[in-house]
């Protein structure tokens, strides 16, 4: 049958339950994954930030942030194109369209969230305004008990310990945020309390596109490229509204070309990291995938402390500070991997993604391949078989990899001291988290 | 019970075979646009979208 062909959606296909509950050893498998990618997102998505401390000239936050996004949508296509090819996408858009709504959805959310906290950090300072928008995971937690049945008769031990380990990281990132803190005085205080608390909402909102996909079993790959189309296309709005017209935006990208390379590099990274966190989400729920993600601060602490010799000479009590606040992190970090979905909860879950399912008639198998990470896809109550990549894929690749190369010969090497060895075991350490993640993936799910 | 059988198209002056008409989604009974707008669940990141963009006009 042709993997392509539109899906059948007769009642029968969308009304039928799922068949018998995930084996429970395939159940703690896909969990294994699930933690271990909240933590390879973690240890990506921190240090996406070192790329752009290489960045000193003058060139507005809104510019870099638009760069680093232009980065992130050659990332987003190409790397799914390498991986899966841009046929399994068109699977799953035949199989699931209300996706690429919200998808476009969440990438908005995420621009203009990003947006709010640059902001933030001009008027109140990184110190306050981290804090302030990592209330994010918090609200993730309401949001997956609330709409996606996440929690729910998991029992006192679970919900002590995702709540517990996300208040404890929550205090960890303060006691950080503080310690790194090099701001002035807060400016505009008020507006920059509400701009960060408002990025905190945004992102903790962005979420419930993302469980909503994968409950209704849309594969990250394809996700991440409907949402870097509204990312992108919001991005650029607002570096146009607030930064002075196409003209001034035409300026800045000229002045920004020496640094162009790094910054859409930082993308690239910040792609590889939140594919993680999109997986986690998918297997672990966001209630505990998006706080394991949130330990991307420990690691772009390490990255600035390490790396480019952030906090040198500072007081014993600062050291204390950034100490204390990672252990709490990753003490956070550690009660939440502890929990483990039970299979009440999952059956949850299934009842979630059942009503998703039955709600855009969505072919159940389709989202029961999704739930367990089978290595097929479902069209029309048939089992599809895997397409090969087409020209297309490869010719996204071969784009992207000339542009970055384009780019990297552009380039301006960075007039700063940075501690090699340092750089380099964080980076054995990322690519470690790659292999073992990347590996776990392929063997578990095959990337489904 | 039988299922009804596919339309038949006949074309004026025309010398092929008739054609089978396409299935179309017309038996749909909703749009995929009428099913997300009536999703409880879209209002909440869509509202706090447009809050967002509002803050963001408020704070610039």
């Amino acid at each position: 049958m042709d993997p392509l062909s539109p899906r059948v959606t007769s009642t029968t296909t969308n009304t039928k339950m799922f068949s018998p509950s995930i084996e429970a050893a395939r159940l703690r498998k896909l969990q294994i994954v699930g933690i271990l990618c909240g933590f390879g997102a973690g240890a990506w998505l921190g240090a996406a930030e070192a790329p752009t401390k290489l960045v000193k000239l003058g060139v507005s936050p809104l510019v870099v942030s638009l760069l680093m996004v232009v980065g992130v949508f050659l990332a987003r296509w190409s790397v799914p194109a390498l991986i899966r090819g841009t046929g399994q996408m068109r699977i799953d858009i035949r199989q699931a369209p209300h996706l690429i709504v919200w998808g476009i959805l969440a990438g908005c959310l995420w621009a203009v969230a990003n947006t709010l906290t640059i902001f933030a950090i001009r008027d109140i300072g990184l110190s306050i305004a981290f804090p302030l928008w990592n209330i994010n995971s918090l609200l993730g937690i309401f949001w997956g008990y609330l709409l996606f049945n996440e929690l729910r008769d998991a029992g006192k031990l679970r919900w002590l310990s995702v709540l517990g380990g996300a208040l404890l990281m929550f205090a960890g990132a303060t006691l950080l945020a503080i310690a790194s803190s090099a701001q002035s005085p807060a400016a505009h205080p008020f507006r920059g309390i509400a701009a960060a608390l408002a990025a905190g909402v945004l992102w903790g909102t962005m979420y419930v596109p993302y469980r909503k996909a994968y409950l209704t079993g849309m594969n990250p790959l394809s996700f991440i490229a409907f949402f870097t189309i509204g990312e992108l296309g919001m991005m650029l709005t607002l570096a146009i509204l607030y930064g002075g017209g196409p003209d001034a935006l035409a300026h800045q990208l000229e002045l920004a070309k020496p640094v162009l390379f790094w910054l859409m590099l930082g993308g690239f990274v910040w792609v590889i990291g939140d594919l993680f966190q999109q997986y986690a989400a998918k297997y672990i729920g966001i209630s505990r995938g998006i706080p394991l993600s949130n330990t991307n601060q420990l690691w772009g602490l390490l990255w600035g402390i390490l790396v480019f010799g952030e906090l040198r000479g500072l007081s014993t009590s600062l050291y204390a500070q950034v100490i204390g606040g990672s252990l709490l992190m990753a003490a956070g970090a550690g009660a939440i991997a502890l929990s483990s979905v039970t299979s009440k909860e999952h059956s949850r879950w299934k009842q979630a993604a059942d009503r998703e399912g039955q709600r855009y008639k969505v072919d159940a198998g389709y989202v029961e391949a999704g739930l367990s990470g089978n290595n097929q896809n479902v069209t029309g109550g048939e089992l599809a078989t895997r397409s090969s990549r087409t020209w297309l894929d490869y010719l996204l690749v071969i784009a992207a990899t000339t542009i970055f190369i384009a780019l990297a010969v552009l380039a301006r090497a960075p007039n700063l001291s940075l501690n090699w060895p340092a750089l380099i075991v964080l980076t054995v350490a990322m690519l470690i988290f790659l292999l073992v993640c990347g590996l776990a993936l392929w063997r578990t799910t095959r990337f489904n | 019970m039988h299922a009804p059988s596919p339309k038949i198209i006949y074309r004026r002056g025309s010398r092929r075979r008739p054609t089978v008409a396409k299935e179309t989604n017309a038996h749909k009974p909703a749009s995929v646009w009428t099913v997300i707008l009536t999703d409880a669940h879209f209002w909440v990141p869509a509202i706090v979208l447009i809050a967002g963009l509002l803050v963001l006009q408020w704070i610039r």
